[in-house]
């Protein structure tokens, strides 16, 4: 049965980009990866600010909830991985980080996430498929916007699920401009936002 | 028939209710909407005993806390979400595939139209 492992190991040299702005971490081999049990974020607000229900024009950029997802930053020189699952049918979700920049984008925009694409993997097990993201201790919070699907009627049903792990980070003397060849990982998770 | 399918990130509850007032709004359920648990819940099984001799009863369910106003409403006695019909001195039981899965997000009340009637639920429920 596949599962979700923890992407890096105590020791680990990574690199996070952006590298003028953070630069090169160990995983402190003093702590272990500590696995983040599941968390829900509901990108409504019950009861007082509902997705809209889809017009027959369609969805817009414009026509989208935002959400900062605040919900799953991690304290001082922690990083932490999360697979993002939706939960709700109804719903599509973009991701960005920093909020002006989609993550999950190819030549024709930003795909969406939704039941489809991100339950149905995790339910079969297939995390390799299950889209994923990076937070740096509270300075690179992504962005969330649910756009409906249902034409009927609102929702004030529109979760995500997080789980994944974090790690604790020291920070080693390593120039920032220099290309460390043991460098086993690069994550970039952006502009710092805040 | 055994119910249910249970989807992803669901838990079952069961619950009983005795209805006596006729044409009265009674609380079945309250969703468990408020911080943290933030869910709602969809019936899978129903089971209605009519206890009335002569009478059929037609009950119906919507979605509704009848004692917190500031949470949505949705249907009425009038217009409801689902609606059973039981027989006198009998009883109804319908299962998942038989009942739409309708979500509801505060609560279930119901009216009956006939005394004494007892009302069983099965809830899938997300705890959010």
């Amino acid at each position: 049965m596949p599962t979700l492992r923890n992407p890096l190991e105590s020791g680990d040299l990574i690199l996070i980009e952006p590298r003028n702005e953070y630069g090169y971490y160990f995983i402190d081999p003093r702590f272990a990866p500590r696995v983040l049990v599941d968390k829900t974020v509901n990108i409504a607000t019950r009861f007082t600010t509902p997705i809209p229900a889809l017009t027959s024009a369609g969805a817009t950029s414009g026509n989208g909830i935002d959400h900062e997802c605040t919900e799953v930053d991690v304290g001082d020189l922690e990083l932490a991985f999360y697979k993002m699952i939706v939960i709700d049918p109804d719903i599509q979700v973009q991701v960005w980080q920093p909020a002006a920049s989609m993550i999950f984008n190819d030549k024709a925009g930003g795909r969406r996430l939704a039941q489809n694409n991100t339950l149905y993997h995790a339910e079969r097990g297939d995390w390799a498929a299950v889209p994923e993201i990076w937070v740096f201790q509270d300075d690179t919070p992504v962005k969330l916007t649910a756009t409906s699907t249902n034409m009927n009627s609102d929702t004030y049903w529109a979760r995500v699920r997080f789980l994944g792990y974090k790690f604790k980070l020291f920070q080693p003397r390593i120039a920032k401009n220099v290309d460390y060849a043991q460098t086993v990982q690069t994550i970039n998770v952006g502009a710092r936002q805040s | 028939m055994v119910s249910t399918i249970v989807r992803p990130y669901e838990m079952t509850e069961a619950l009983t209710k005795k209805v006596t007032a006729t044409g009265t709004d009674t609380q079945v359920w309250i969703a468990p909407y408020a911080n943290p648990a933030a869910g709602r819940g969809r019936i899978i099984k129903c089971t209605i005993h009519n206890r009335h001799a002569t009478n059929p009863s037609v009950v119906t369910f919507w979605d509704q806390h009848l004692t917190n106003a500031s949470v949505p409403t949705r249907g009425a006695t009038a217009t409801p979400l689902f609606m059973v019909l039981v027989p006198a001195l009998g009883a109804t039981v319908l299962t998942e595939e038989q009942i739409p899965a309708e979500y509801y997000q505060s609560g279930i009340a119901c009216q009956i139209t006939n005394n004494d009637n007892y009302i069983f639920l099965e809830i899938a429920k997300d705890i959010g």
